[in-house]
């Protein structure tokens, strides 16, 4: 084949150096692929996308400055040419449905095998999706999360962190009547009854992350 | 009461025409309020009362009236006191200070103290109700008491055996014996003449005396030389004094002179002689009952009564004119005077029951009964009956003949015309049915007779001709009870079944319009001076015809009785009606405001017994059942006699009623009331409040109404009971309020109140109440804890949980991700580079081992046990060397001040900071050093963990993944224990966590309510 000018190029953005070296290593030893760079966090991650242009981007969702659906929003707000594979370890079906409206391409969990990460890299490289069946059930799995405010989503991200309404009121600047009857939408939309059957269920889902917390 | 005797007709009424006719001319401007003299004695209600009414004994030794209102009687068994209704016994069973009950007599002096004499001495009932003996403690004499005498200046003459004592304000001021004078010790009857000066007698002599020597009085006076045995005085103080039962002698100046009552035979055995308000002098006989007498006149007996063989004893007029007989051996008997005169057989009638009364042309007074016709006239009463010339005995009817003479209708035989005392004409009724008593007669201005029967219909009879109008004409029913004629000459007739009006040959029942009028069964009809048709139904009322307007006035408008026998206006514009419970009088002006609407009900004054009726039942169905005489007096038919009233005198104003309490028994034991405020024992169950309205007078016409604070929402209004009940009376303070009226009178009158405290059971006590509200809160409160703790753990448990979750995700997750991408790039190389995948392999073996300390940290933390309350600084030390170990940090604990007591629940988040803060400097500060410092204040706990680790912004954790979650953690501990947790912290500097914990917060954190998670 004379692919060698034609290799892909892949570009890794994970904070964990050892996984970093790890997938480096195995996309490295294909022969249709190019590493281009690794990045540990968002700011590296866009400044080494603006010098390489990469044709494909790993992205972890869990990045210590940014978070990864971020990432790819601004990256594709700026008019990025590249497809992004998300490889997480986040499960939840609100971030999976959320990275896919983000632009990406791929959504996969880490403990995917490396033929089936490569086969992904490859389908996406060439403008294809690639959303594993255990993914796409996932996906389908999230209540009406979609329809929750952004207001509600940081509400809920409070609620998780074992606030009060009280608390909740001070720490978004509005009162605890206001809390309340976000509150009530939330779990409206979510048809759920407790606060805490909420925390459990958006941390399933992905609507909140552990490490936000 | 007793019955009264038959007596002799023939005297019967010769006496009374002698008496009565003769006084009522020279008594027409005598006052109404005490016993008329113009009235025969047995014209005065008397009553009767017994032991069965609560007289503690028959024989009545004495009585006085106290300014309180009651009379209170000596008997030889016991004082009792008397309202008017009923007797409140004293003896020395229930009163010990009395020792003997055996009263001889009572007097009040002017502190209103009662003094009582008696076989064993003096004692005083104080005015605060308690009652005390006087004896030689007080420096009084006299082991035996025969008489207590009143001064004019409230002070009281005692005498007795041992001598006469003379008490001021309740204290001995002299005693008088024989050494002053007197024939000797025991002296006898007292009395003070109109000078001042006191009489007594003493072993049958007369002594008096003045400015304070004892004086004799013998025949050389004027006395007959028999033994003095009674002292009396008029009513302007003049005295009489009785010899040995019979003589009697009046003084006149310092001379006696024989003196004896004009009419009471001589020789009767005198047991006391009293002369009342007016005049009358009665004199009270052994054996031969009652005299009157008037201005030297004899005006009554009671010989005809039954009182003859009593053995009268004393007699007392009361302050409402009333006299009081006190006898040997029946009881206490009341004569008393009304405002309506009664004639009865024993005023000469032919029966007692009177059916119709009308007065001729004449001013002779005609009554009718079931025995024959009586005409009373000024001089004279005269019966008529079958014996002289009446067709018949049973006089049905009376009626007018407009010219001097009298219809009288009979049972059964028809009509008989009176004139000059000779029936001169007889009218035969033969009506279709086969009855003919009369019941109605009437002449109307044409001159026809209309005569109304028991069962055939209306006789209308002109000249000879007689025509019927029975119900072959309209009239609903033939039995006539009433026919009046109006000003326009119209006949309206009432029927046992309805009314209407005669017209023509025909009747009109519909004349009225009202059905229930035109159905009810008729008793009376009256034509007023202003042409109002009046109305009397039997059960339904009265009805008011007038102007074309219909009124009907019934119990719901205020009569007392809805069958109305007899209707009658006076010249006062006052309708007065007879009814089967009394004569009611109202005034014609409420009449029309009822109708009118103005007003809702109508005032009725009541009059029956109380005001000289012998019965309060008056008489209907026979026509006239009243009649307004032209004199202006008001006469009705009652089955006990003809009664008159003079409406003018009726309305004489009486004392207001005083109320009050007289007795509280609680469980059927007697409460003292002289202490003012009665203390009622715990657990009271059954309340009897026994209050009075003395009204020595009329004591039926008393109607009481009364209300317990915190029990009776309202006056509770209760006629004429004279006892309170109530059951179960909560604990507390309450105040019993009574009020009383007449009849007649609003409740106007002061109310009086008893204030009295019932004790609470223990369990009604406020401690009790205290320590079961303390109870309740100390459980509440325990609730509550249990609650707050079960909380604080239950978060303790979820902050656990998020914290291995935590863990898990940031290190383990993490750790494993990249163990396994590490093995998946090792087994890529495998072949081709083994050297490379080597260190793929040594990598990931690295990261296990990281991992698996990072687990055997969270298991530690998972599974440490809880901190000892010994130290602080140990549990910390125990906990954070544990995280420490093996990351080559240095960590240093110590502890500074004078440590005191945490609580563990705030020991233990403590510790948790402290580990946390450790991991934290080691596993995201990568720190070297790490020095944890308790310095403890009097009134704080600084717990500060600093590290020289890389350090990170505040103000941005969430943007440090994994720090988030620890600080979040750390913050709800700090927070959870009441302190607060401050991070300092800069990037490259290092992160200096503290604790703050006010130690009033280990107090506080028992009332906190934990932040719900």
């Amino acid at each position: 084949m004379t692919m060698a000018a034609m290799k892909t190029r892949v570009m890794i953005v994970d904070d964990h150096p050892i996984v970093r070296s790890g997938l480096a290593a195995i996309i490295s030893d294909q022969d249709d692929f190019e590493m281009v760079g690794e990045a540990a966090d968002g700011a590296q991650a866009i400044a080494l996308f603006k010098a390489q242009r990469p044709t494909v981007v790993l992205v972890d969702l869990s990045l210590p400055d940014m978070d990864g659906i971020d990432l790819i929003a601004t990256l594709n707000r700026n008019g990025a040419s590249a497809y992004f594979l998300v490889l997480t370890t986040r499960t939840g079906g609100d971030d999976i449905n959320r990275a896919l409206r983000a632009g990406a391409h791929a959504y996969l969990f880490k403990d995917t095998a490396s033929e089936e990460l490569l086969a992904a890299i490859r389908t996406v490289a060439q403008g294809g999706r690639y959303v594993p069946p255990v993914v796409g059930r996932r996906a389908e799995q999230l209540p009406n999360a979609t329809e929750l405010t952004t207001r509600e989503r940081e509400v809920l991200l409070w609620l998780a962190r074992g606030c009060s309404n009280d608390a909740i009121g001070e720490a978004l600047g509005i009162t605890t009547e206001t809390v309340k009857s976000h509150m009530k939408s939330i779990l409206g939309k979510l048809g759920l009854k407790s606060r805490s059957e909420v925390v459990t269920v958006c941390l399933r889902a992905g609507l909140v992350h552990l490490e936000n917390l | 009461m007793p019955r009264m005797r038959p007596i002799a007709q023939g005297t019967a009424w010769r006496r009374f025409a002698a008496s009565w006719v003769w006084l009522c001319l020279a008594l027409a401007s005598v006052s109404a309020t005490a016993l008329s003299p113009s009235k025969s004695i047995s014209q005065f209600a008397m009553d009767t009362w017994q032991t069965d009414a609560g007289l503690p004994e028959l024989a009545i030794q004495a009585m006085v009236e106290t300014s309180d209102d009651y009379l209170w009687i000596g008997t030889q068994e016991g004082l009792a006191r008397f309202d008017g209704a009923q007797f409140m016994v004293f003896d020395h069973v229930n009163t010990p200070a009395l020792q003997s009950d055996f009263i001889t007599s009572i007097v009040e002096d002017g502190d209103h103290s009662l003094w009582i004499g008696n076989e064993q001495g003096l004692v005083v009932r104080q005015a605060d109700g308690t009652f005390v003996r006087f004896g030689a403690e007080q420096g009084f004499p006299l082991p035996r008491i025969t008489m207590a005498l009143g001064d004019s200046d409230g002070s009281v003459w005692i005498s007795g055996r041992g001598g006469l004592a003379h008490i001021v304000h309740g204290k001995v001021e002299r005693v008088f014996g024989e050494t002053d004078g007197f024939a000797n010790d025991f002296i006898g009857y007292l009395a003070l003449d109109s000078d001042g000066a006191l009489w007594a007698t003493a072993r049958g002599h007369l002594h008096r005396i003045k400015n304070g020597k004892v004086e004799n009085f013998s025949t050389a006076d004027g006395l007959n030389g028999h033994p003095v045995s009674r002292l009396f005085t008029s009513r302007h103080g003049d005295l009489w004094v009785l010899s040995n039962g019979a003589g009697l002698f009046r003084r006149n100046g310092e001379k006696f002179e024989p003196w004896w009552p004009n009419g009471v035979p001589e020789g009767v055995h005198i047991r006391d002689l009293l002369e009342d308000r007016d005049g009358n002098i009665w004199v009270a006989t052994d054996a031969n009952g009652v005299y009157r007498t008037w201005q030297d006149l004899l005006s009554g007996t009671t010989s005809e009564q039954g009182l003859s063989d009593l053995g009268l004893q004393t007699l007392f007029e009361d302050s409402s004119g009333s006299l009081w007989i006190g006898t040997l051996g029946r009881g206490l008997i009341r004569l008393r005077d009304g405002s309506f005169t009664a004639y009865t057989k024993t005023e000469g009638l032919s029966a007692d029951t009177v059916f119709s009364v009308l007065q001729d042309r004449h001013g002779d007074v005609w009554a009718g009964t079931l025995n024959g016709l009586t005409r009373i006239s000024i001089d004279e009463v005269h019966r008529y009956s079958r014996a002289n010339g009446l067709s018949g005995d049973y006089i049905s009817a009376l009626g007018d003949d407009n010219a001097g003479g009298v219809w009288v209708g009979l049972g059964g035989t028809g009509l008989d015309h009176l004139a000059n005392g000779k029936v001169d004409r007889h009218i035969s009724l033969k009506p279709p049915m086969p009855t003919s008593t009369v019941t109605a007669v009437i002449v109307d201005k044409q001159g026809r007779l209309w005569a109304g029967t028991d069962g055939a219909g209306i006789a209308r009879i002109v000249g000879d001709k007689v025509d019927y109008i029975t119900t072959q004409q309209g009239l609903p029913e033939n039995f006539v009870r009433a026919i009046a004629e109006d000003a326009h000459g119209a006949i309206w007739v009432g029927t046992n079944g309805g009314f209407g009006k005669v017209e023509g040959f025909g009747f009109d029942v519909e004349a009225l319009h009202d059905d229930e009028l035109s159905r009810t069964a008729i008793l009376s009809v009256y034509v007023d001076d202003h042409d109002t048709l009046w109305i009397g139904t039997l059960g339904h009322g009265l009805w008011r015809y007038s102007g074309g307007h219909l009124t009907h006035y019934t119990m719901h408008e205020g009569l007392p009785n809805e069958t109305i026998n007899s209707i009658l206006t006076d010249t006062d514009d006052n309708i007065w009606l007879g009814s089967n419970r009394g004569i009611f009088r109202i005034k014609r002006g409420d009449m029309d405001d009822v109708a009118a609407g103005r007003r809702t009900t109508l005032d009725v004054s009541r009059f029956g017994q109380a005001d000289g009726m012998k019965s309060a039942e008056t008489s209907a169905g026979a026509q006239p059942s009243a009649w307004r005489s032209s004199d202006g007096h008001l006469w009705f038919a009652t089955v006990q006699g003809a009664v008159v009233v003079d409406p003018n005198r009726v309305s004489a104003a009486r004392r207001p009623l005083r109320t009050f309490i007289e007795s509280v028994r609680a469980d059927d034991k007697s409460i003292s009331l002289h202490s003012g405020a009665a203390n009622l024992p715990s657990g009271t169950s059954r309340l009897e409040i026994r209050y009075t309205a003395p009204d020595l007078m009329a004591a039926e016409t008393t109607h009481f109404r009364y209300r317990l604070d915190g029990v009776d929402n309202d006056w509770i209004d209760v006629a004429d009971e004279r006892t309170a009940r109530y059951a179960n009376v909560p604990p507390g303070t309450h105040r019993f309020e009574v009020q009383a009226r007449r009849d007649n009178e609003g409740w106007s009158g002061a109310a009086t109140a008893l204030t009295f405290a019932v004790a609470p059971m223990f369990y009604q006590t406020w401690w009790f109440l205290a320590v079961c509200a303390v109870m309740l809160t100390g459980a509440l409160w325990i609730v509550h804890h249990l609650r707050v703790k079960w909380l604080h753990m239950r978060s303790a448990v979820a902050d656990e949980r998020r914290r291995i979750a935590g863990e898990i995700h940031d290190s383990l997750a993490q750790g494993f991700s990249a163990i396994s991408v590490q093995i998946e790039a090792a087994l890529g190389r495998l072949d081709r580079a083994p050297d490379l995948a080597v260190s793929h392999l040594k990598l990931a073996r690295d990261v296990s081992r990281t991992s698996l300390s990072e687990a055997r940290r969270s298991v530690w933390n998972l599974q440490s046990p809880p901190p000892s309350q010994t130290s602080l600084v140990a549990s910390i030390s125990a906990a954070c060397e544990q995280i420490a170990y093996g990351h080559g940090a240095s960590m240093s604990v110590q502890a500074r001040g004078h440590a005191w007591a945490i609580n563990p629940a705030a020991e233990n988040h403590l510790v948790r900071i402290c580990q946390e803060a450790v991991a934290n400097a080691i596993h995201h500060g990568g720190a070297a050093e790490i020095h944890i410092d308790a310095m403890y204040t009097f009134n704080q706990l600084v717990l500060s963990i600093a590290d020289d680790g890389a350090g990170f912004d505040p103000s941005d954790v969430h943007a440090a993944p994994g720090r988030g979650f620890g600080l979040v953690s750390m913050r709800r501990r700090a927070a959870a224990t009441g302190g607060r947790l401050d991070i300092a912290s800069a990037r490259g500097v290092g992160t200096r966590v503290s604790v703050t914990l006010p130690r009033i917060a280990m107090l506080n954190r028992l009332f906190r309510v934990p932040r719900a998670s």
